[in-house]
């Protein structure tokens, strides 16, 4: 009777694709996160809507333009005058027509009516009669 | 001389324990997204100071409250008369006159209860 001969097998598990996940996740939060810090500035706290509709995607030719609380008016990041407003709204319109942009208003709950008064009027000017306010809808915890 | 079999193999270890601890570090200091809504508003394409009809039925902002045609109301009373006229019908118009001098917070309160009782149909008007 031939005698079995016990293998002595590593135990190695293949570790790759593990790794190869973990990068891909580690890929996805960078990217998540620059994408969505482009726009907006954190310095505006939004006001509460909790029954308007939410953003499910973002409409192409949106133009956001926000408003802190002083009514300073901030492109991006950057803060702009009337007259720099009045040209970029002005630009967008030229090229692709008033029904195209999507004006979208993000102002500080603070803010007076007065200075979104003045970015309403300039894009009224230029032939946009539609406009979006941004509100807060649910808080991320 | 034999070559050893365990000298071809790389400690993966390090490397693993410095991945993970990336992964924590993103996932902490990730901060979860808020959920936006937007509320949509139409500008009259009337020339600037033109008056509105007074027989249009409209929600003033004002800095210390509400009214609707010129009569002050609170928020539960607001959201009452709107989903009474939501209830006749979700296509009526609603003019909201904000005054200048009001937050903005104000007018996305009543943009909002607009939106809760389904009037869509808003005319956005600035005194």
């Amino acid at each position: 009777m031939a005698k079995k001969v016990k293998k002595n097998y590593e135990s190695n598990i293949d570790m790759t694709p593990m790794i190869d996940c973990v990068f891909q996740l580690m890929i996805f939060f960078i990217v998540t996160i620059q994408l969505d810090n482009d726009q907006i500035s954190e310095k505006i706290k939004l006001a509460q809507s909790p029954n308007g509709p939410k953003i499910e995607k973002k409409i192409p030719g949106t133009m956001i333009i926000q408003l802190d609380k002083d009514g300073n008016i901030l492109m991006g990041k950057a803060v702009c005058n009337e007259a720099a407003l009045r040209g970029i709204v002005g630009l967008a319109v030229n090229r692709m027509g008033p029904s195209q942009v999507n004006i979208m208003i993000r102002a500080d709950t603070k803010t007076k009516h007065y200075y979104v008064r003045r970015v309403m009027d300039i894009c009224t000017e230029k032939g946009i009669y539609k406009i979006q306010f941004a509100a807060m809808k649910k808080k991320g915890e | 001389m034999s070559k050893s079999h365990d000298s071809e193999k790389i400690d993966m270890t390090p490397m693993i324990d410095i991945v993970f601890q990336l992964l924590i570090f993103f996932v902490i200091t990730m901060k979860p997204l808020d959920i936006i809504a937007h509320l949509d508003v139409n500008r009259p394409m009337a020339i600037s100071g033109e008056s509105i009809g007074i027989d249009q039925f409209q929600v003033t902002v004002a800095r210390d409250g509400f009214r609707i045609n010129e009569r002050g109301v609170s928020v539960e009373t607001l959201t009452s008369i709107l989903g009474r006229m939501a209830h006749f019908g979700k296509d009526q118009a609603v003019v909201v006159a904000c005054d200048s001098n009001a937050e903005h917070d104000g007018l996305v309160r009543v943009l909002d209860i607009c939106h809760s009782v389904g009037l869509h149909k808003i005319a956005l008007v600035s005194r």
